[in-house]
């Protein structure tokens, strides 16, 4: 029996399909629009058409992200805390903290040796250092953002950013262009910015082994490069570190009871969702 | 006869004040342009005009705001927080006051003073966009209001939404959020007021809120956000009739006093 997770970002919204020994058998991305239902649902349908499997395989259905509550087709919606946990042990069981990375917020989590979640610091009120606030950059800059984790990468003198602020460090970052200075040392000086942040964020909890950093912002290889030079653990990058919580979410999913053999209506047990919602 | 200038060079707009012994004889405000000094010196020529005065005639000038190093017309340079100080004692003389509340273009400050009007503690925000004036201007961009209507606009709001996220960024998009979900322009006018009155009521209890309480800066113009911060901090507001120029004000002063202690000091 397969599994099936989503994870509704604020940008993108992610789905894996996962068999039964827990194999990645599907995955797709999207980006987030205000349909949520829909998305989801249009997501559902395309992981199923692309591993052959059928609706009546799927043994279950979780949710994770910021729009976790609107997914219509799940059984179960968990917090990315969660979900990032279970994502993370599944693909690297000796995990200590998971670094998730996301376009709205950062989170850590911290595990016990059992893999059991003993702590976790989030910061979500504040887009400073997110993947939003490098969304904006690329944008002031006109660097797409798969350069970001490249072209900085040969600076010899990396920009200090003195604003924190995501909208006073765009200005900061427009005045720099205007007189003349180099989109490379630039990138460079904002890569180490994120990763000092989210380093410090890390560093607020026990870090006590291996650390895994999901997320998408994780594809950004410069930002890796800074984080490890930051943490003094082995800093471990999933292959597909965006989907690290949907796998979570599919690991979550709980065993579906069957009515008839059949499996119920897309929608049909969304009463539940609340109520099994994990407060993290 | 004594003829100074206070030059307070924000992030958003720069203001200049001309005094002559003690009385304003001009004064102007000008958006900041790419270039900080050449802004400053265009509203000191502006300010100087309106009052009837040459540039050769001002012996002594102060600058102060974020870009106060940059004005080559200034002889010295004072913090913000000393010049809106100077400035309100002057400006609010007969009030009494106790407690200064200033939003700027890209920062807050909440500066409480003694009996004798002196400083005793101040709080400043300018690391985070939320809780100033750009808070306000980049919102109103997203509802499409004119950031003068803002506070006419938010008087008629019955019931204010409340604004969830704290960070601008964020803010932008629930409150292009709102606007699709058919929420009332004025009600999220008004909520947005709230969320800025909110971090400034918190910034201010961490020093004190004694009364009378001053406010000024370009956002003390509207009445909306005078309102809401009334509300929040649950007394009347003293507000100056031009708030954007209390610290230039304060800087002109302070040009007095130092051309003054320049004068009386043995050669």
């Amino acid at each position: 029996m397969a599994r099936v997770g989503i994870d509704v970002g604020s940008l993108y919204t992610k789905g894996v399909l996962i068999a039964e020994d827990r194999r990645l058998l599907a995955s797709a991305v999207e980006p987030t629009t205000n349909d949520v239902p829909g998305l989801s649902e249009r997501m559902l349908a395309r992981l199923l058409a692309e591993a052959g499997v059928a609706m009546a395989d799927v043994e279950g259905v979780g949710a994770t992200g910021t729009g976790r509550r609107r997914v219509r087709v799940a059984d179960v919606a968990r917090t990315e805390i969660s979900a990032f946990a279970w994502g993370a042990k599944l693909l690297h069981p000796p995990v200590r903290l998971v670094i998730d990375a996301g376009g709205q917020g950062v989170r850590a989590i911290e595990m016990d040796e059992w893999g059991m979640m003993t702590n976790f610091r989030t910061n979500d009120k504040c887009s400073s250092g997110t993947g939003c606030f490098l969304d904006t950059m690329s944008y002031a800059l006109g660097v797409e953002m798969p350069e970001f984790g490249t072209i900085g990468r040969g600076s010899a003198c990396p920009s200090s950013i003195m604003q924190t602020c995501t909208v006073f460090a765009e200005s900061e970052v427009v005045s720099a262009v205007a007189r003349g200075g180099s989109k490379a040392d630039i990138v460079a000086g904002l890569n180490t910015m994120v990763a000092k942040r989210m380093a410090s964020l890390a560093k607020t909890l026990a870090v006590r082994g291996d650390v895994v950093f999901a997320g998408g912002m994780a594809r950004n290889r410069q930002v890796v490069e800074l984080l490890r030079a930051q943490l003094s653990h082995r800093v471990v990058v999933p292959e597909s570190p965006h989907l690290v919580g949907a796998l979570g979410a599919a690991i979550l999913a709980p065993k579906r009871r069957k009515v008839g053999g059949t499996a119920p209506e897309p929608g049909g047990t969304a009463a539940t969702v609340p109520s099994s919602e994990v407060r993290a | 006869m004594t003829v100074t200038a206070g030059l307070d060079l924000g992030s958003t707009y720069v203001k200049c004040v001309v005094m002559r012994d003690g009385v304003v004889l001009g004064h102007a405000v000008l958006p900041t342009g790419p270039d900080h000094d050449a802004t400053a010196m265009k509203a000191l020529s502006k300010a100087l005009l309106l009052g009837r005065l040459e540039r050769g005639q001002v012996e002594y000038s102060v600058s102060t705001g974020y870009g106060r190093r940059v004005a080559s017309a200034a002889d010295s340079t004072v913090s913000e927080i000393s010049a809106n100080a100077e400035g309100t004692r002057w400006v609010g003389r007969e009030l009494g006051v106790r407690t200064i509340i200033d939003i700027g273009g890209q920062d807050t400050k909440v500066i409480a003073l003694d009996d004798d009007l002196q400083i005793t503690n101040f709080q400043m925000n300018d690391k985070c966009a939320a809780g100033t004036g750009r808070f306000l201007e980049a919102l109103a961009r997203v509802l499409d209001i004119p950031l003068d209507e803002l506070g006419p606009v938010s008087l008629t709001s019955k019931s204010p939404v409340d604004i969830t996220t704290t960070c601008l960024v964020f803010a932008k998009s629930e409150v292009a959020s709102l606007v699709t979900e058919g929420h009332p322009k004025q009600d999220i006018v008004a909520g947005i007021h709230r969320a800025v009155a909110r971090r400034l009521a918190s910034m201010a209890k961490k020093v004190g809120v004694r009364e009378v309480v001053f406010f000024d800066g370009g956002p003390a113009r509207n009445v909306g956000m005078r309102r809401a911060l009334e509300a929040e901090l649950g007394v009347r507001l003293a507000v100056p009739e031009i708030p954007q120029i209390v610290t230039a004000t304060g800087a002109a002063l302070l040009a007095a006093e130092r051309l003054e202690k320049k004068r009386s000091a043995p050669a």
